[in-house]
């Protein structure tokens, strides 16, 4: 008697789960049953980078007279990998054609799932010169995926992009764009900041997210791992009726707005994760920041600093335990919460494999400070969590004991169980 | 809800077993049941599961009756880790029929903790053996030609190993 190969495929695959790639090659070789289910797992992710080796391995799935490429879910495209082909050398004769690789999606006819995934560093040659010729083959690669993607039938329902920084122009492509973003359930949209916060940044959100907005169901927004006063999100210029799963990872809250948005989708919402967010308490910046407008997008209200002429000083006065209390009244059909912390990957993507473990991080109250270090000008803060950015100085601390006391902590811990035990979740908050 | 009642559970060999309803309650399926059925004064009948594999799954379910519930049902947060805490690798430590059988029994039980404990045990038998090697660990019998063995092996190219 041999109980494993007998064992039904259904368990055979829950055992595979487990069991990595070597292993599962060699357990294809050993019989027919077992082999079924190891193929199955083997195959049904296909990561795609620029490589020969990877484009061959892809091209041969794709054309397999075998079964082979009725197998892949999920495409993951990564057109920069280190140690492999660097993206930005155009002109090389011997560089990948994309456009042949990803018109062969259609190929792979149970692909529900697709992600183009720019780590958050590949944009070193961002300030030099290779800047515009970088720039045109990142909107290349993007142009050339969803071309791709609107060919496949059906059309993936699932999608991640990022990390981006790019806004969509609403030309004839975008219109290819536009009709795969309109179908989709699930969307994982990554933004990359490098530049000060700035209305440009609000716009990647919104062009982005808007064509998603009526069937989306699962909302998945992760913010480079920047500064935090980067990463502000606002999409309260958009309703999604259907949303029932809202992800944000390293998004700042600088406003009422942005909670009033996400309860306006208290009908449907029932799982909320905030990974790596924070309440911004205090702004303070020069009267001609170009930050300015995007805290003022959101509703901050910004006033001038009494006793320094050239500054402007706002803030969102909630704390997190006025947001608990909010969710646990008004959001009636949450079923799920977490607030938590993941360690990011060496390119700055967050692996949504791994679930998010409730923790309050001393990192969730945040301020934004700028000043310039060649003018008279102090700074008007102590200097811990001080960074700078060229010659500005950028103060955010990681640390607000100098505005919030300790027993402010320890309510938004008490909250939190508060919301969890009232959603009948019974997460445990390390 | 009563400070702790006590259930009868009935093997397939037709053998009653008292549980604790809180250590029932790991199972999804009695859980939804007993939802359903408000309580439960007569034996439930739990016609797959025989009376030694039987009392394994409550023994595992009365260790970890305090565990917090997992965490949604997403398929791909089970992957990843194949590790296993001490008190559970020695609980595994049984032959491979009654690993398997206990297996069967928590994915029909709907004990998500139990069956993905059985899954990393399996798939830890598994890790770095050759063909070979998994063949005799698990007793297979080869039904491969060596053309089709061929082929597997040209196909294994084209995947990634990790």
């Amino acid at each position: 008697m041999t109980p494993l190969a007998t064992l039904p495929e259904e368990i055979l695959l829950l055992i595979f789960d487990f069991a990595d790639r070597p292993s599962l090659k060699s357990l294809r070789f050993t019989c027919r049953p077992i082999s079924t289910a190891a193929t199955e797992k083997l195959f049904q992710k296909i990561l795609l980078y620029p490589h020969d080796k990877s484009i061959d391995r892809f091209t041969s799935i794709a054309n397999s007279d075998t079964h082979l490429s009725q197998l892949p879910r999920h495409i993951h495209f990564k057109p920069y990998q280190e140690g492999h082909y660097v993206i930005h050398d155009l002109d090389d004769p011997n560089a990948p054609n994309w456009g042949t690789v990803s018109s062969q999606f259609w190929k792979l006819p149970r692909v529900d799932s697709a992600t183009l995934h720019f780590p958050e560093n590949c944009d070193e040659s961002y300030h030099n010169q290779l800047d515009m010729g970088y720039h045109y083959l990142r909107m290349k690669i993007i142009d050339d995926f969803f071309a791709a993607v609107v060919e496949m039938v059906p059309t993936p329902r699932k999608l991640a992009l990022g990390f981006i920084y790019e806004t969509p122009v609403e030309d004839d492509h975008f219109t290819r764009i536009r009709r795969v973003l309109e179908g989709l359930h699930t969307f994982r949209l990554g933004i990359l900041y490098r530049i000060l916060p700035s209305r440009i940044s609000l716009e990647i959100q919104s062009k982005w997210l808007r064509p998603t907005a009526a069937s989306l169901q699962q909302l998945d927004l992760m913010f480079s791992a920047g500064q935090p006063a980067w990463s502000i999100f606002n999409v309260s210029d958009m309703h999604f009726p259907q949303l029932k799963s809202l992800t944000l990872r390293g998004c700042t809250f600088a406003a009422e707005a942005q909670m009033e948005w996400i309860v306006s989708h208290a009908d449907t919402l029932q799982e909320v994760v905030l990974e790596n967010c924070r309440i911004l308490i205090l702004v303070d910046i020069r009267g001609g920041s170009i930050a300015k407008a995007s805290f003022k997008a959101v509703g901050m209200k910004l006033r001038r600093k009494s006793g320094y002429p050239s500054r402007k000083e706002g803030g969102y006065s909630a704390r997190w335990k006025d947001v608990f209390a909010l969710f646990g009244e008004q959001l009636g059909q949450l079923l799920r919460f977490c607030m938590g912390w993941r360690k990011r990957g060496s390119d700055g993507w967050c692996a949504d494999t791994v679930p998010v473990r409730n923790v309050l991080h001393q990192c969730r109250y945040t301020s934004f400070c700028e000043w310039y270090n060649d003018h008279d000008e102090q700074m008007p803060y102590s200097t811990t969590g001080i960074g700078r950015f060229g010659r500005m100085g950028i103060h955010w601390s990681a640390n607000e004991e100098r505005t919030l006391a300790s027993s402010q902590y320890q309510q938004d811990h008490e909250a939190l169980a508060e919301l969890l035990r009232r959603i009948g979740d019974g997460g445990v908050i390390d | 809800m009563a400070a702790n009642q006590t259930l009868t559970f009935q093997s397939s060999d037709g053998v009653d077993i008292s549980v604790d309803r809180d250590v029932a309650e790991r199972s999804l399926l009695i859980k939804n049941m007993l939802e359903d059925l408000g309580d439960a004064h007569e034996a439930i009948p739990i016609p797959n599961v025989n009376e030694a594999v039987l009392k394994k799954v409550i023994e595992w379910c009365s260790y970890h009756k305090n565990d917090p519930p997992s965490t949604g049902d997403d398929d791909d947060s089970r992957r990843k880790t194949t590790d296993i805490d001490e008190w559970d690798q020695k609980f595994m430590q049984v032959d491979q029929e009654m690993l398997f059988e206990i297996i069967l029994a928590a994915n029909y039980l709907d004990i998500k903790g139990l069956l993905d404990v059985g899954c990393k045990t399996v798939a830890n038998m598994i890790k770095g053996k050759s063909p070979e090697e998994i063949r005799k660990t698990f007793n297979i019998q080869n039904d491969f030609t060596p053309e089709e063995e061929d082929q597997i092996r040209r196909e294994n190219e084209w995947a990634e190993d990790r």
